[in-house]
C-alpha cells in the first residue's frame, strides 16, 4: 500500500519536473522551435506523463486514485493552450483503451472525459483568464483542486446506476486525487516562477488587478465552500440520524409486531380449545391441562359466571379499564387479545389474556408467559432471518437470558450481552431500550436498537455505512457542487469585473501613458459607463487645456526664436564681395533656431580680405549669444589690429573677460591679400580648412593649432601663412559637417568630405557648399542632427586685367571698331540690349568728343577699357585720352525747353550721357584725361 | 546705315535703318539738304536702332526747314529714340506719330 502511494507521489512530481527542464531549456536556448512545434512537442511530452499517472494509479474498487490530469493542467497552464488540449488528449483517451490491461472501467467515462476536459479547461484558463500568461502558483493550485473535483463529480454523474459504489470510489480517491495532482500543479508553478527568477509574491504595487482579485475571489470562494460544506454536513448529519432512528425502530416494531402476533394467535387457539371443551371437562382441569392461569367464563353482562380460580365469579368486567377492554367481544368483535402485563396478583410474572365468543357472553382465558415462552421461542426461531434493517441491516432476538432465539446466520453465534454491555453508559448500565447506540464487531460498525417485549429482547443493528451514505452522497455531491459553482462564480465575475474595470482601466493607462509620451492627440474614450466615460472626457478635457497651453508656450517661443533666429542671421553678411580676385560663399544650417556657428568676411584694406569661420561650444539660445559677442569682439579687434596673431590674441582675452558660463569658441580666421594671394591665418582649435588646389589637389591645411577663444586669458595666438595660387579654393566648415551622424551612429568623417571635395574641383564656392550639403543630407538620411552645419568657401582668382582697346590716332572712323568690341564685352557680361544701346550712345558722344576736342591741330592716342562691375552687377567704361584737360562734366546742361528755332546743339551729347548712366567722373591724372562712366543692370539669365 | 527715299509730289519720305550717330548723321544730313518744294517731310525711323547726339544734330535742322515750308513727321519710333528725344525735349519739337 505505502509503495503505491510513493508510486502515485513519483507520478505526481513528473509533470513538476518537466516543467522545470523545460523552463530552464527555454531560457538556455536562444533560438527557439517555430510556436506549434514547441506547442506539439510539449503536448506530447506531458501527453506521456499523463499515461504515467493513469498506469501509477492505485486501483481501488474498480476505479484508479490518479494523477492523470496533473499534465495536461500543467501543460496547459504553464506552457500553452494547444499543448493542454495535446496532453489532454494523449492522456484520455489512453485511459478509455486503458481498461483492456486491466485498470479500472468502473469510472472509465468519467475518467476520460475529465482528462480531456482538464486540458481544454487549462486552456480556456490560460487563454482568458490569465491572458496568455502563467499564472501564480495559488491560481495553479486551485484549477487543479477544481478539475480533480470536476472529475470526481463526473464519477457521480456516469455511475448513477451504482450511487453507494461511486460513493465508495470517490471517498476512497478524493483526498489522494486532490492532493496529488493539486500539489503537483503548485508545485510546477512554483519551480517555473523561481527558475524565471520571478517573485512568488509580488508585492502590491506590481500585482495587477486582476490578480489581485483573483487572490481575493479565491479566498472568498474557499471561505464560502467551507461554510456551506459545514452546514451541508451538520443538515445531512441530522437527517441522517433521523433517517437511521426510523429504520431501526421500523425494523424493531416489524419483528416486535411478529412476535406478538404469533403470540396472539397461540393463545387464541387455545381459547378456541378450551371453548371447545368447557361442556367436557372442568375448569379447573382444562387449566392445568392447558397449564393457564385462570379460564373465566362471562355473561352477557360483564359478569364472570364461572372460573376455574372461585374467587372471580361475580367480578364485574367494567370494573376496570384492562378488563373492560374485553367488552368489544359482547359487540360482536369474534376474539381478543390483550398484550402481556405484570399480572394483578404479584405485579411481576407477565400474564396474558384472551378471550373468544362463547354462548352469549365469552370465554377469558389467562396465562403466565413463563408458561408459555418455550411455545414462544420455538415460534420465533426464524422469524430475524426473515426481516432486514435497511438493505444491509439485520435483526436479532434473545430470550430474557439474552440467548439468541433469532438471528441471520452470520452473525447467530455472536454474543449479544457482550455487544450490549460493550456500548454500556459509563456508569455500567446497558443501553436503555429504543437508545440508538453504537457497535462494532466483524470489522463493520452499527448503529443499533433494541426494544424488549413479550419477554424477549429485539434487536436491530444497521451499518454505519448504510446510515451515512446518503449523508456522505449528499456531502459530497454538495461540496462538489459549490466547488464546480463557485469555479464558474468566480469566472463570471472575474470576466464581469474585468470588462467593467480592468479593461477600461488598461485602456485609460495605456491612453494616458501615450499622452505622457507626447501623443497629445490621443483621445480617451472608455464609454463602457458612466464613471469611466466622466474619467474619459475629464482625461480629454484636461489634455486639450494642456495643449492649448503648451501651444500658446510654443507659440510665444516659436515667435521670440524666430526673431532670435533673423537677428543672428542677419548679423552674418549675405552679400559676398564681389570680387573677381576673390569669390566667398557662405551658408549656415543651424539644428536649432538660432545655433552657435558663425562666420564673416570683410575687407580689411582695400586688397585684404578677412573671412572667419567659428563655432562656439553647445547650442540654441546661450550658443548663438555668445556668438553674437565673439563675433562683434573678433571683428573689432581685426579692425584696430593689422596683426592678425595680435588681433586674436587680444579677442581672446576680452572673451575670457565675465564668461561665466565657461563658453568657448573654435575659429579659423584667415587675411588674404588680393593681390598676391598669400593668406595669413590663425587656428584656435578649429577644424583644419581644405585646400582644393587648381591642379586637382585637395588636402588638409595641417598647421599648428592654438587653443580655442575664450579658454584661458593670455594665450599667445600664431599666424602662419599659406600662398595661393589663382584658382585655389580653400573650404572651411564646422565639425557639424564631419560630425553629422547617419542612423547607425556613424560619422561622416573627413575622408567622406574630402572624396566629396575631389570630385568639385574646379567648382564656383556656391556650387561646392551647395554639393556638399547634399552629400552630407544623402549620407545621414532622417536621422536627425544635433549640431549647426557651416561652411565658408573661398576661391583666389588672382588679378585679371580689364579688357581695352586703344588707338593711336583717335578718329572717327573707329567707332563702329569700338562698338563692336564693347558689344561683345558687354554681351559676355549678359547685359541688356537697352543697356548695350545707351553705352553705343555713349561711346559715340565722348569718342566723338575726344577726336574732335581733345588734340587741336595734332592727332593723338585714344583708350577705351571695360570694366565690369560685381557688387552691384554694372559696367565701367573709362575713356583715356592724353588731349588737353577737360571735364565734360562741369558743362552746364542745355535748356531742353527751348523751340526748335532758339536750340542749340552743343552740350546735347554729354547731357544724355548724363542722363543715361548711373554715374559719370573725371579725373585728371599723369597727363590723362580719364572719364569714367558707369551703369548698372541686372544680368541677362 | 540705309537710307531710301521716296518722293510724292510735295511729299518727301526717307526711311532710315541702322544707327543715327557721330559717323552716320552726314550721310542723312546730305540728303535731306535739298528739301525746297518739299511740303510735308516724313521720316520713317520703324528700323532705326538709335539716334546720337549727331543724329539729332540733323534732325532739328531739317525741322527748322520744314517750319518754315510745311511740316516734318517722324514714324515709327521706337522705344530708345523716344527716351533720347524726351531726355533732351526734342519730344515737344518733332512731331512725333
Amino acid at each position: 500500500m505505502l509503495l503505491s502511494y510513493i508510486k502515485l507521489g513519483i507520478a505526481a512530481m513528473l509533470p513538476v519536473l518537466l516543467a522545470a527542464f523545460i523552463t530552464i531549456l527555454e531560457r538556455k536556448e536562444k533560438k527557439r522551435l517555430p510556436y506549434w512545434a514547441e506547442q506539439i512537442l510539449i503536448g506530447i511530452a506531458f501527453g506521456i506523463l499523463a499515461i504515467v499517472g493513469t498506469e501509477w494509479g492505485i486501483p481501488m474498487n474498480g476505479a484508479q486514485a490518479n494523477c492523470r490530469d496533473a499534465a495536461p493542467l500543467v501543460a496547459g497552464l504553464l506552457f500553452g493552450a494547444p499543448a493542454g488540449v495535446i496532453a489532454g488528449l494523449i492522456g484520455g483517451i489512453e485511459r478509455w483503451v486503458a481498461v483492456a490491461w486491466g485498470v479500472g472501467s468502473f469510472t472509465r467515462v468519467a475518467c476520460t472525459v475529465s482528462t480531456i476536459l482538464a486540458g481544454i479547461y487549462a486552456a480556456i484558463l490560460r487563454k482568458t483568464m490569465f491572458e496568455n500568461k502563467r499564472p501564480a502558483w495559488t491560481m495553479a493550485l486551485a484549477s487543479g483542486i477544481v478539475i480533480e473535483v470536476f472529475h470526481l463529480s463526473m464519477v457521480f454523474l456516469t455511475r448513477m446506476d451504482e450511487s453507494v459504489r461511486a460513493m465508495a470510489v470517490v471517498k476512497a480517491c478524493a483526498i489522494p486525487m486532490i492532493v496529488a495532482n493539486g500539489v503537483s500543479v503548485m508545485l510546477a508553478a512554483l519551480l517555473v516562477t523561481i527558475i524565471s527568477k520571478e517573485k512568488l509574491f509580488p508585492s502590491r504595487e506590481h500585482t495587477r488587478v486582476s490578480t489581485s482579485l483573483q487572490r481575493s475571489m479565491l479566498v472568498a470562494v474557499i471561505i464560502m465552500v467551507a461554510a456551506i460544506g459545514y452546514f451541508t454536513y451538520n443538515l445531512q448529519d441530522q437527517i441522517a440520524a433521523d433517517r437511521t432512528l426510523e429504520l431501526l425502530t421500523v425494523g424493531s416494531a416489524d419483528i416486535q409486531a411478529d412476535v406478538i402476533n404469533a403470540s396472539n394467535q397461540n393463545l387464541l387457539s387455545v381459547s378456541h380449545e378450551v371453548c371447545s371443551k368447557i361442556g367436557n371437562k372442568s375448569l379447573e382441569t382444562l387449566a392445568d391441562e392447558y397449564k393457564l392461569a385462570e379460564i373465566n367464563i362471562i355473561n352477557e353482562s360483564g359478569i364472570i359466571v364461572n372460573s376455574n380460580d372461585k374467587d372471580l365469579i361475580g367480578f364485574d368486567m367494567t370494573k376496570y379499564e384492562e378488563t373492560a377492554e374485553f367488552l368489544c367481544l359482547l359487540e360482536g368483535t369474534p376474539e381478543f387479545v390483550q398484550d402481556s402485563r405484570p399480572s394483578a396478583y404479584n405485579g411481576i410474572d407477565l400474564r396474558k389474556y384472551a378471550g373468544v365468543i362463547y354462548k352469549k357472553g365469552f370465554v377469558q382465558i389467562g396465562c403466565n408467559l413463563a408458561e408459555f415462552q418455550d411455545d414462544l421461542t420455538k415460534e420465533l426461531s426464524d422469524i430475524a432471518t426473515l426481516r432486514h434493517i435497511g438493505e444491509a441491516g439485520f435483526a436479532v432476538v434473545l430470550d430474557k437470558d439474552y440467548n439468541v432465539v433469532s438471528a441471520p446466520m452470520q452473525h447467530f453465534s455472536l454474543d449479544y450481552y457482550k455487544i450490549l454491555s460493550r456500548a454500556s453508559h459509563e456508569d455500567g448500565s446497558l443501553p436503555a431500550p429504543e437508545e440508538v447506540f453504537e457497535s462494532t464487531f466483524k470489522g463493520v460498525s452499527y448503529f443499533a436498537r433494541y426494544v424488549e417485549s413479550e419477554g424477549h429482547y429485539f434487536l436491530s443493528f444497521l451499518p454505519q455505512t448504510e446510515a451515512l451514505t446518503t449523508r456522505n452522497i449528499a456531502l459530497y455531491a454538495t461540496s462538489f457542487m459549490v466547488i464546480i459553482m463557485f469555479g464558474l462564480l468566480f469566472a463570471f465575475i472575474f470576466y464581469a469585473i474585468k470588462g467593467l474595470v480592468v479593461d477600461p482601466l488598461h485602456k485609460v493607462e495605456k491612453s494616458l501613458s501615450n499622452i505622457s509620451n507626447g501623443k497629445l492627440d490621443e483621445v480617451v474614450s472608455v464609454r463602457g459607463n458612466e464613471e469611466f466615460a466622466t474619467l474619459s472626457d475629464d482625461i480629454n478635457v484636461t489634455v486639450d487645456k494642456l495643449k492649448d497651453y503648451i501651444a500658446e508656450a510654443a507659440a510665444r517661443i516659436d515667435k521670440d526664436l524666430a526673431m532670435a533666429k533673423a537677428i543672428q542671421s542677419s548679423a552674418l553678411p549675405s552679400e559676398f564681395p564681389a570680387k573677381k580676385e576673390l569669390e566667398i560663399y557662405a551658408c549656415m544650417d543651424t539644428a536649432k533656431e538660432v545655433g552657435g556657428d558663425f562666420y564673416d568676411y570683410y575687407h580689411t584694406h582695400k586688397s585684404i580680405v578677412t573671412f572667419l569661420i567659428a563655432d562656439v561650444s553647445g547650442k540654441g539660445i546661450p550658443a548663438a549669444m555668445f556668438m553674437m559677442r565673439a563675433k562683434t569682439e573678433i571683428k573689432s579687434q581685426i579692425e584696430k589690429n593689422s596683426s592678425l596673431a595680435a588681433a586674436i590674441t587680444q579677442a581672446n582675452n576680452d572673451l575670457c573677460e565675465g564668461n561665466d558660463n565657461d563658453m568657448f569658441v573654435t575659429a579659423w580666421q584667415g587675411k588674404i591679400n588680393l593681390l598676391s594671394g598669400t593668406v595669413k591665418y590663425a587656428n584656435a582649435g578649429h577644424n583644419p580648412p581644405v585646400i582644393m588646389h587648381v591642379n586637382g589637389e585637395c588636402e588638409y591645411l595641417k598647421s599648428k593649432v592654438n587653443l580655442v577663444l575664450a579658454g584661458m586669458p593670455g594665450v599667445k595666438y600664431v599666424e602662419q601663412e599659406l600662398q595661393l595660387t589663382p584658382g585655389d579654393v580653400l573650404f572651411l566648415y564646422t565639425d557639424g559637417i564631419t560630425e553629422a551622424t547617419d542612423a547607425n551612429n556613424e560619422l561622416y568623417g573627413e575622408d567622406r568630405l574630402l572624396t566629396c571635395l575631389n570630385n568639385l574641383n574646379g567648382a564656383d564656392p556656391k556650387f561646392i557648399c551647395d554639393k556638399v550639403k547634399e552629400d552630407v543630407d544623402a549620407f545621414v538620411k532622417d536621422a536627425p542632427q544635433f549640431d549647426d552645419m557651416t561652411m565658408v568657401c573661398v576661391r583666389y582668382n588672382g588679378i585679371v586685367p580689364d579688357p581695352f582697346i586703344r588707338f593711336q590716332e583717335a578718329k572717327i572712323e573707329d567707332i563702329p571698331a569700338i562698338t563692336e568690341f564693347l558689344e561683345e564685352k558687354l554681351e559676355a557680361m549678359g547685359c541688356p540690349m537697352k543697356t548695350v544701346i545707351a553705352f553705343n550712345i555713349a561711346l559715340d558722344e565722348l569718342y566723338s568728343n575726344i577726336v574732335k576736342y581733345a588734340y587741336k591741330n595734332v592727332v593723338g592716342p585714344a583708350k577705351v577699357v571695360v570694366t565690369e562691375l560685381l557688387d552691384p552687377h554694372g559696367v565701367q567704361i573709362t575713356f583715356v585720352d592724353k588731349g588737353v584737360p577737360y571735364n565734360p562734366i562741369k558743362e552746364e546742361d542745355p535748356d531742353t525747353t527751348l523751340a526748335a528755332e532758339e536750340r542749340e546743339i552743343g552740350g546735347l551729347g554729354i547731357f544724355m550721357v548724363k542722363k543715361s548712366m548711373d554715374d559719370m567722373s573725371y579725373e585728371y591724372k599723369n597727363g590723362y584725361n580719364m572719364l569714367k562712366i558707369t551703369k548698372y543692370f541686372e544680368k541677362n539669365a | 546705315m540705309t537710307i531710301n527715299k521716296n518722293l510724292e509730289a510735295d511729299k518727301l519720305t526717307v526711311a532710315v535703318e541702322g544707327r543715327l550717330d557721330t559717323s552716320t548723321a552726314p550721310e542723312l544730313e546730305k540728303e535731306l539738304a535739298d528739301l525746297s518744294g518739299i511740303k510735308e517731310l516724313v521720316l520713317d525711323f520703324e528700323k532705326l536702332e538709335y539716334v546720337s547726339s549727331a543724329g539729332l544734330r540733323v534732325l532739328l535742322a531739317s525741322q527748322k526747314i520744314m517750319n518754315g515750308q510745311g511740316k516734318m513727321l517722324i514714324k515709327h519710333v521706337n522705344e530708345t529714340i523716344m527716351e533720347v528725344f524726351e531726355i533732351t525735349g526734342f519730344a515737344d519739337i518733332l512731331t512725333i506719330e
